[in-house]
């Protein structure tokens, strides 16, 4: 169970951001929506326990979030990948960090890389791989590490169409076996609704959670055509253009 | 071998160049200043097969790399940390900043008084120059990394010194390299400067000692000499940082 708890951050002085409050359970999925520059990135460090509010706090499992920890995990932007690591090495460094051997960690991330058909590139360097390539190798990594939360900044923003309906369905399959609870921060509607048990929307200045969403047809089948995801798209639209 | 002709091929052309040209100012200017190129590379050839050129050449090399060493050592981990941990920048780098327009090789007559005539004083005042090249490098090398890869390892729960094994150290090393590469004519410079006096081993004396024998072909082989060194050096750090840097491409 994650809690996020009045939090409040401050630049200079200048409240950026104010009584963000929400819970999630074990098995949920919540997608944050907002403009750029409204501190969605920031509410994910602080998730993350890398940012410290000015008040407030972060709990997981009732342990209060402060640091970085092995049991939240960060899809970044631009994936995160180090470009001096083979595939297999950048899988495998969540684990090296936990202080498991060389050998487990090459195990377990050989079986991860094979799941997501990527074992063929295991010892390629990044600076290789196709964007959507890349980004299976960042979940890979985040899963990698048996998370208790996975927090994602715009993971998909600069693929293309098409990798980008497929990775997301990729992560829905993954969060489906697993049932590893995210966060995912996007501009795209579409990709909130498709991806979102709960889609919030941040807005505001100081930037609030303005509006929160439930999406009824969360994993249904052939949800992407379905009309509970035109509507929520409708829905969700109206609701951004009175808070932008 | 296709490897071994791709590798020796621009270094052929290039002293093909070169050599003529040589032989043109040869023909212009005295062959008793200016010595013909073949009769150099004769007497080159024929120094090869010495003892007594090797003798001076090992001892060079002896000095160049034990100073690359030490500037690699202090150099490229001080230049980390100063990148990364502003604490530590602020901290040295007022004495970076006010010692390094210094040529420091002004500190010669302070460093041979300290630690006598030996190699010692020679590998400190080589790797004095090289270090703050490395260091001034690296520190703005690391300054430049890109922070999202840091807070990718971050983000895994890692603690300092695993940030500075995962990430800052490999992020840094093509710039030591780099510091390092740029710097190899520095080194060789300095090399023969300080081998010029008070000593009778080393490429620098064998030029200054042929040069006041007016023995101009054993001077233009200690030229070679050093030129070989400059050459290996370079090559060394580029074969070093394919096999430590695999990643990265120039």
């Amino acid at each position: 169970m994650l809690e996020i708890e009045n939090i409040r951050i401050a630049f200079n002085e200048q409240i950026i951001m104010d009584d963000i409050s929400f819970q999630m359970k074990d098995t949920g999925s919540i997608v944050i929506l907002g403009p750029s520059g409204c501190g969605k990135t920031t509410l994910l460090n602080i998730i993350a326990g890398m940012t410290h509010p000015d008040s407030g706090f972060v709990k997981l499992d009732q342990q209060l979030v402060e640091n970085p920890t092995s049991d939240i995990a960060f899809i970044l932007q631009n994936y995160g990948l180090l470009p001096w690591k083979t595939n297999l090495d950048n899988v495998a460094l969540g684990l090296k960090i936990k202080g498991y051997s060389k050998k487990t960690s090459y195990q377990k991330s050989i079986r991860l890389l094979k799941q997501l058909g990527l074992e063929d590139r295991k010892y390629d360097y990044p600076d290789v791989l196709s964007g959507g390539e890349k980004q299976r190798i960042a979940i890979a990594r985040a899963y990698i590490m048996e998370p208790k939360l996975l927090l994602m900044d715009e993971p998909f923003s600069a693929l293309d169409a098409i990798t980008r309906e497929k990775l997301q369905d990729t992560l829905l399959q993954i969060w489906y076996h697993k049932q590893v609870p995210f966060i995912l921060v996007t501009h795209s509607v579409e990709e909130a609704v498709f991806l979102g048990k709960e889609i919030y929307i941040l807005a505001g200045k100081p930037a609030k959670l303005m509006a929160r969403f439930s999406n009824p047809g969360f994993c249904i089948s052939d949800h992407r055509h379905s009309d509970i995801y035109y509507n929520l798209i409708k829905e969700i639209r109206a609701s951004m253009e009175k808070y932008w | 071998m296709n490897s071994i002709l791709r590798f020796v091929r621009p270094y052929i052309y290039t002293m093909i160049v070169l050599l003529s040209l040589w032989k043109m100012i040869s023909v212009v200017l005295s062959p008793i200043v200016f010595p013909a190129p073949e009769s150099v590379l004769k007497a080159f050839g024929f120094a090869l097969m010495t003892t007594d050129f090797w003798h001076h050449f090992f001892a060079s090399a002896y000095r160049v790399f034990a100073a690359i060493f030490i500037a690699w050592s202090v150099g490229f981990p001080l230049g980390i940390v100063m990148g990364y941990s502003k604490t530590a920048d602020h901290m040295i780098s007022p004495f970076v900043q006010l010692t390094y327009p210094i040529p420091k090789i002004v500190f010669l007559p302070v460093v041979l008084l300290i630690f006598g005539l030996g190699d010692t004083s020679k590998i400190l005042i080589i790797s004095l120059i090289l270090g703050y090249q490395v260091l001034v490098t690296t520190r703005d090398g690391v300054k430049g990394i890109n922070q999202e890869y840091l807070k990718s390892i971050r983000s895994l729960g890692a603690n300092p010194w695993q940030l500075y094994r995962e990430g800052l150290i490999p992020a840094s090393l093509p710039y030591g390299f780099t510091a390092l590469r740029l710097n190899t004519g520095v080194s060789v410079a300095v090399l023969f400067f300080v081998e010029s006096f008070a000593t009778n081993q080393g490429l620098g004396y064998l030029i200054m000692d042929a040069w006041g024998l007016m023995d101009y072909n054993a001077m233009f082989t200690g030229i070679f000499g050093m030129s070989l060194l400059g050459v290996i050096i370079n090559e060394l750090v580029n074969l070093l940082e394919k096999l430590i840097c695999p990643w990265f491409k120039i």
